[in-house]
């Protein structure tokens, strides 16, 4: 039995630690206050209920009611289907294929898929928190000029495996002759084509 | 349990003017304030002893028992026996601004504690509390949507007085939740579960509570609960429906519904 509250509670903990991070997510969370969005996954044959008040509180539901209150909005869908669930536009073509079904208030399903797409988290104000702005700024400065690093290092990387390729040991086509051979390639397709075209219109004289 | 720790004596017998206080058999009357002795003593400390003594998962053990509520907005609940709240905090934010918890507790130095923590963390506008005896409770007949009681059923002196005091609180369609201490349904879990409790525990509590009897009392206390079937058989007398009971962690600790219809 523990494996499912273990289960809701590290979503949930997640979850609320993730909308922590936002300044703004708690004004963004208050539109959705008194909510609540079941989601039933037919893979795992469980329904978890996300209820929204200052927090999100995860559940995951014993009873199995299809009558929805207001305020309320039941997804039923497989896990497979739940990435497509970001793209609102995704909506009408999911419920028309079977893939998704929604019973009551839909806006509370889109309005959480906002939320968490909205959230806008700044990782140096984070780091600044918790140690101070000098560390926080060195840190994140650091990891910017290795990620620049890492990149040029990638590049330059790839540049001379190229050149070991085409140019030392002539493994592979350079470009220009790649694009050289594509040339010719749709040169004689094209004389091919002309000389169907001429093949055809003599035969059609003879007869 | 070895043999010194059962109370087989026709001695610890309880009549009808006598209960069980652990493994001691104490006056009816006397139960309830020494019960409050035990709670007073712990109070300051309870949460913390909660979480070393069952390794936190007392925690997942409340988290089914409201995943087992069906509660929704607008509901009213009664936290009976609450103590610091852990339930009622999370039944305020699910029935939101429309709906009502109540936490009560005969005790009222956990009352205070759980009052102090919930307001701590923001907990208030539908929380009230009421310090209140589970035998003969404080509200108008049918008047709560559910009724929950984590680990304090044991320590009611009359628990068939207390489950017939639910039931007339509870509105029809309502439903009671206790969860309990219980007893394993496995031999060897059951083995290590009586060592545990009876060498461990009290000495944890001797060296974070600077109190060692109420944690034998604790032992024995759950020891002198009722089985998962007997409880479920009070449940049913005391005149709820569809009665079931679900065993948590081995038995060691269980989940009883009963509903009112």
């Amino acid at each position: 039995m523990p494996a499912v509250p273990l289960f809701t509670a590290t979503i949930e903990a997640a979850l609320n630690k993730v909308l922590s991070l936002d300044p703004d997510a708690t004004a963004k969370l208050s539109r959705l206050e008194g909510k609540r969005l079941v989601v039933e996954l037919e893979d795992l044959k469980q329904r978890y209920a996300l209820v929204f008040s200052s927090k999100v509180d995860v559940l995951a539901l014993t009873d199995v009611e299809d009558e929805v209150n207001q305020d309320e909005c039941l997804i039923k869908t497989r896990l497979s289907v739940l990435p497509q669930l970001r793209d609102s536009s995704q909506l009408t073509r999911l419920i028309k294929s079977g893939e998704l079904e929604v019973k009551g208030e839909l806006a509370i399903a889109q309005a959480f898929s906002g939320l968490l797409q909205s959230l806008n988290i700044d990782l140096e104000e984070q780091l600044a928190v918790r140690t101070n702005d000098v560390v926080a700024h060195e840190v994140f400065s650091l990891a910017a000029k290795v990620q620049a690093q890492l990149k040029k290092a990638g590049l330059k990387a790839e540049a001379i495996l190229g050149s070991t390729l085409t140019d030392e040991k002539q493994l592979a086509a350079h470009k220009l002759a790649v694009m050289h051979f594509s040339d010719q390639v749709s040169s004689l397709r094209d004389d091919s084509e002309r000389f169907e075209a001429r093949l055809e219109r003599l035969e059609r004289s003879k007869q | 349990m070895s043999e010194q720790q059962t109370p087989n004596s026709d001695e610890t017998r309880p009549s009808e003017q006598s209960t069980h206080f652990g493994f001691k058999t104490v006056e009816r009357t006397q139960k309830a304030s020494m019960v409050a002795g035990v709670f007073d003593s712990v109070a300051a400390k309870y949460d913390v002893m909660n979480d070393f003594m069952s390794m936190g998962i007392h925690r997942l053990w409340k988290r089914y028992t409201i995943d087992c509520s069906g509660i929704k907005s607008g509901q009213k609940v009664l936290d009976l026996a609450g103590g610091t709240g852990d339930l009622a905090a999370r039944f305020s934010r699910l029935v939101g601004p429309s709906g009502q918890v109540v936490l009560a507790d005969i005790n009222h130095s956990m009352l205070s504690v759980g009052r102090d923590k919930l307001r701590d963390k923001g907990v208030v506008g539908n929380v009230d509390y009421v310090q209140a005896n589970a035998e003969a409770l404080p509200f108008p007949d049918n008047h709560f949507d559910l009724v929950t009681m984590a680990f304090g059923l044991r320590n009611v002196t009359d628990k068939d007085k207390a489950l017939a005091s639910i039931f007339r609180i509870l509105k029809p369609g309502g439903r009671l939740l206790v969860l309990e201490f219980s007893k394993p349904t496995n031999e060897m879990v059951s083995k290590t579960y009586d060592w545990y409790s009876f060498n461990v525990l009290p000495t944890m509590g001797q060296l974070v509570a600077n109190d060692r009897e109420s944690y034998q009392y604790l032992a024995e206390s759950i020891r002198m609960h009722p089985d998962q079937e007997t409880l479920k058989s009070m449940f049913e007398n005391a005149g709820f429906e569809r009665c079931d009971y679900q065993n948590l962690t081995g038995g060691i600790v269980a989940l009883h519904r009963g509903y009112k219809f």
